[in-house]
């Protein structure tokens, strides 16, 4: 043979390491920070209405709902008026769901509310979201791109956004258009819940635009 | 301009004569007809002239960022259909970190009645219209509208002539480049075929798609004159929808203040991973992996398993037992070829039959959504368990010691001789089996590499994966000339034989190490005691044929194997063993550092990664690599995978890996890591910080 097996041996497996390391060329992905299902939800802390610090990752292991809202927006009042969307956080929130509901109008603009007017209006709506985070300066709704309300993001136990984007399928500020629409979000939970690739992962989101205060 | 074509718009509204009209909050809208009766088989053009206040806007079919394009809904009688609307070329408004497309003036949707020849002659008809107006806020508008058609010839109505000829002019006209859209997960590329010379004094120009996913909205939209004509880049989200179709409006604006628009229909190409993220997909994985790598062709992929497998038969577990194999050929050597190759193939069924076996569990395990990758086996301690066990008592079957009829010891020309297919299958089957331990460190990139890829790729590959561990002895069992060559069998078979329990021993030992990382001492002592009790076992059984012996030597096998099944309590491995100094991994702390502008080196390892302790042990526990750290403020974080960890699992499915080693470097104030080589080096390791 003549050819030390050993160092042989070493050739080969650098040749292979060498071939592998040719596969690998190209696979260098930005770590993302934006919101992109199936990929790590942006994480986030705020101050909910009762003055509590709430951080995504308190959650972990369980599946979240947020929900961008602003009580003005017409589109908003469609879901709240009809009961449209407290029927989906009751169900939601009895099948293992945290909603939280997220106000990202900055002081002065429409939907702008205090602590105390927030938890008002939530009793008076009869929500069933479990925390109201109060996101004035526009951070978190920013980080998670939300650009509209409603606006829905569906995070599941480990941390992963499952879906995002409108509530359905039906961008109309009458209540008649939530008869036969297909409620996304429900849709996504369900498939979320049965280990079923969720369909679609991604819609555009309708309704009023989020009051954001200048940056 | 605006200011004119408000007074336009009222000019035009005020000397045409509606049909109807409606008021609302902020805005009034009226509906117009070219004609007021139609021709059967004929057509009419409506217009409908939305009107909102000073300082509200209304929205184009695509809205933009926010906002809702205007909903007609029609009630027709029998034989007339309406058209969608055309919407005239919109704005960019800008809100905020917002952008919304719309009118900031009044504007008219153009709406085509086809009639057939069967209708009626007088046609009512029903509009119900709901458009959104915004300033700050956003207030929707209703409209309910009756009008009546007359079937008759169709005339021109005077009057509204001047605002059917404005709402046409403010059409997109179509295009008469050609153009197309490239998709891409983080941006879009547009190509417009046109000459710079097709449009000298352009100043600027945007598109506006029709459809959401083609682009970030808000984001700048840069241009350039390319070869091929016009082309724009436009950032995306990442996370958007992939987009129906690629048509929209190309505006250009020109040095003079003029603007054109251009509708067109782009070719639509959009990248693989954005396609597939729109499907969905069950596990995260199968969805984070960037796509670049698609690309290679299956024969290349093929290529590598297949070497690949021919390198793992000299794996110190591995060699061992195809030794013995091989003993059995050559003790055999009297045997027909015909019967030698049938061996020779059913020992190939069983290594690839376990490949199947394998990958099938892990897919199953990946499409029920347990974040894992290959090695994945040897996350399981009680699988780690078992495999020890498994590599004594094979290491005890060579030395002698017992004598287990698994066909292990059938290096004995009797034994091998009376061996059939059987034996041949199952003695691949052992093979695969004492090969995981090796396969899972050495093979654990390439083959996470396979796993992202669709499942016929995946079969091939581990096919080939297969023939390349078998190849040997297809040689052996084929060749006469190869058979040959080797070695008379003799006495020297037993002596090599009992020699090589040794590296089956050394494989035991490392097993235990990582049995001992995954469960603690007090697991360990179970284990060890376990294996002792099991060997005690088989050693009892072949002392003699007496029930209760038997019954005895039973009862302690089975305890033992319950007692390495029942011990392993996974610790929490990330919290309990992190290196001095070095920050135990997660996206908080990870996100947290980033934000503060830190730089950040972050290592993801296992303790069955034997190429990630051979990086650390040469390029990162040294005295010059942490002096480098410490001097650059660099923060080292350890993401240990030896137990499963979906946080984990994630990263390395976000940067398309699923197995480790994997290295990441964030420069200071970069929130995108730049991959380091899996082979790391000192050299490496400081041109990276030093951003060379």
């Amino acid at each position: 043979m003549g050819v030390d097996p050993l160092s042989e041996r070493r050739g080969t497996v650098r040749f292979f390491k060498i071939c592998f390391l040719f596969l690998c060329a190209g696979w260098s992905v930005a770590a993302a920070a934006e919101p992109v299902p199936g990929k790590a939800a942006p994480a986030f802390t705020g101050t909910d209405s009762k003055g509590q610090k709430i951080s995504l990752s308190d959650f972990r292991g369980k599946r979240v709902v947020l929900e961008w809202t602003n009580k003005d927006c017409p589109y908003v009042r469609k879901h709240y008026s009809s009961g449209n969307m407290q029927r989906l956080q009751r169900a939601l929130t009895e099948d293992g769901a945290v909603w939280l509901s997220v106000i990202s109008s900055a002081p002065g603009k429409q939907g702008f509310l205090t602590p105390e007017e927030a938890d008002d209006v939530a009793a008076r709506e009869g929500s069933y979201a479990d925390h109201i985070i109060l996101d004035p300066d526009g951070v978190i709704g920013r980080a998670y791109g939300a650009s509209t309300t409603p606006h829905m993001f569906i995070i599941d136990t480990d941390g992963t956004l499952r879906y995002m984007g409108a509530i359905d399928d039906r961008p109309s500020t009458r209540q008649a258009s939530l008869n036969g629409a297909t409620n996304y979000v429900m849709k996504a939970w369900t498939a979320v819940k049965a280990g079923q690739p969720v369909n679609p992962t991604s819609t555009k989101p309708y309704g009023c635009s989020v009051k954001y205060g200048r940056q | 301009m605006l200011a004119a074509l408000w007074l336009l718009g009222g000019a035009q509204a005020a000397s045409a004569t509606p049909m109807a009209t409606a008021d609302d909050s902020h805005s009034k809208l009226a509906l117009y007809g070219e004609t007021v009766s139609v021709a059967p088989g004929g057509s009419v053009w409506l217009g409908v002239h939305i009107t909102p206040e000073k300082g509200w806007h209304t929205y184009w079919q695509n809205p933009g960022d926010s906002g809702a394009a205007p909903i007609l809904t029609w009630k027709l009688p029998a034989g007339v259909k309406a058209s969608a609307p055309l919407f005239g070329a919109p704005h960019a408004i800008r809100f905020g970190p917002l952008m919304t497309y719309g009118y900031e003036g009044p504007s008219t949707l153009l709406v085509r009645l086809e009639a057939d020849s069967s209708i009626a002659d007088t046609l009512p008809l029903h509009l119900s219209a709901e458009w959104l107006t915004c300033a700050d806020i956003c207030v929707p508008q209703l409209a309910e509208l009756d009008v009546t058609l007359q079937k008759g010839a169709a005339k021109l109505d005077p009057d509204n002539k001047s605002l059917f000829a404005a709402a046409r002019q403010a059409l997109p006209e179509p295009s008469f480049w050609d153009a197309s859209l490239k998709v891409g997960k983080a941006s879009s590329d547009l190509t417009v075929f046109m000459a710079k010379t097709d449009i000298p004094d352009v100043k600027s120009v945007r598109f506006f798609p029709a459809f959401e996913g083609v682009l970030d909205y808000p984001a700048d939209q840069s241009f350039a004159f390319t070869q091929e004509g016009l082309t724009l880049h436009f950032p995306r989200k990442p996370g958007a929808p992939a987009p129906k179709s690629a048509s929209g409006v190309l505006a250009l604006y020109y040095d003079d203040g003029t603007s054109a628009h251009y509708e067109m229909t782009p070719k639509l190409d959009i990248a693989a991973d954005v396609a597939s993220q729109a499907k969905g997909a069950p596990s995260s994985l199968d969805t984070l992996l960037p796509q670049a790598h698609a690309g290679l062709p299956i024969w290349q992929a093929a290529l590598f398993a297949f070497l690949g497998g021919l390198i793992l038969n000299l794996m110190p577990c591995v060699f061992p037992v195809l030794s013995l194999k091989a003993f059995a050929f050559i003790s055999a050597n009297n045997r027909s070829l015909a019967h030698r190759r049938a061996e020779g193939w059913a020992y190939t069924g069983g290594i690839w039959a376990s490949f199947m076996v394998i990958v099938s569990a892990l897919m199953a395990l990946r499409a029920g959504g347990t974040a894992i990758g290959w090695g994945f086996q040897l996350q399981s301690p009680i699988f780690v368990g078992l495999m020890t066990l498994l590599m004594v008592l094979v290491a005890l079957s060579l030395g002698g010691l017992i004598h287990i009829r698994l066909g292990v010891e059938g290096a004995g020309g009797s034994f091998a001789a009376k061996e059939g297919m059987q034996g041949a299958f199952f003695k691949g089957v052992l093979a695969t089996l004492v090969a995981t331990p090796c396969t899972a460190p050495l093979m654990a990139p390439a083959i996470g590499f396979a796993l992202t890829q669709p499942l016929l790729v995946v079969f091939t590959i581990f096919t080939l994966l297969a023939l390349g561990l078998a190849l040997p002895f297809l040689i052996l069992s084929y060749s006469t000339r190869v058979a040959a060559m080797m070695p008379k069998p003799g006495a020297w078979m037993e002596k090599l034989k009992e020699g090589l329990a040794f590296p089956m021993l050394l494989t035991a030992a490392w097993l235990l190490y990582i049995f001992d990382q995954q469960t603690g001492s007090a697991g360990t002592l179970m284990l060890v005691s376990a294996i002792i009790v099991s060997v005690f076992a088989v050693w009892l059984w072949q002392q003699g044929q007496g029930r209760v012996l038997r019954a005895i030597a039973l009862v302690c096998g089975v305890a033992a194997l319950v007692a390495i099944v029942r011990v392993p309590t996974p610790q929490d491995h990330q919290a309990a063993k992190t290196e001095a100094g070095d920050v135990a991994y997660s996206d908080a702390a990870l996100n947290q550092l980033l934000t503060d502008g830190k730089p950040v080196f972050v290592y993801f390892t296992a303790d069955w990664c034997i190429t990630c302790k051979v990086n650390e042990s040469l390029a990162l526990d040294r005295e010059d690599t942490r002096t480098l750290f410490k001097d650059k403020g660099v923060t080292v974080m350890e993401g240990d995978w030896t137990n499963r960890n979906a946080e984990i699992a994630h990263v390395l499915a976000r940067y398309g890996r699923a197995g480790v080693p994997l290295y990441l470097y964030f420069a200071p104030g970069k929130a995108e890591a730049t991959v380091l080589p899996q082979m790391l080096t000192y050299g490496i390791l400081k041109d990276t910080l030093d951003g060379r």
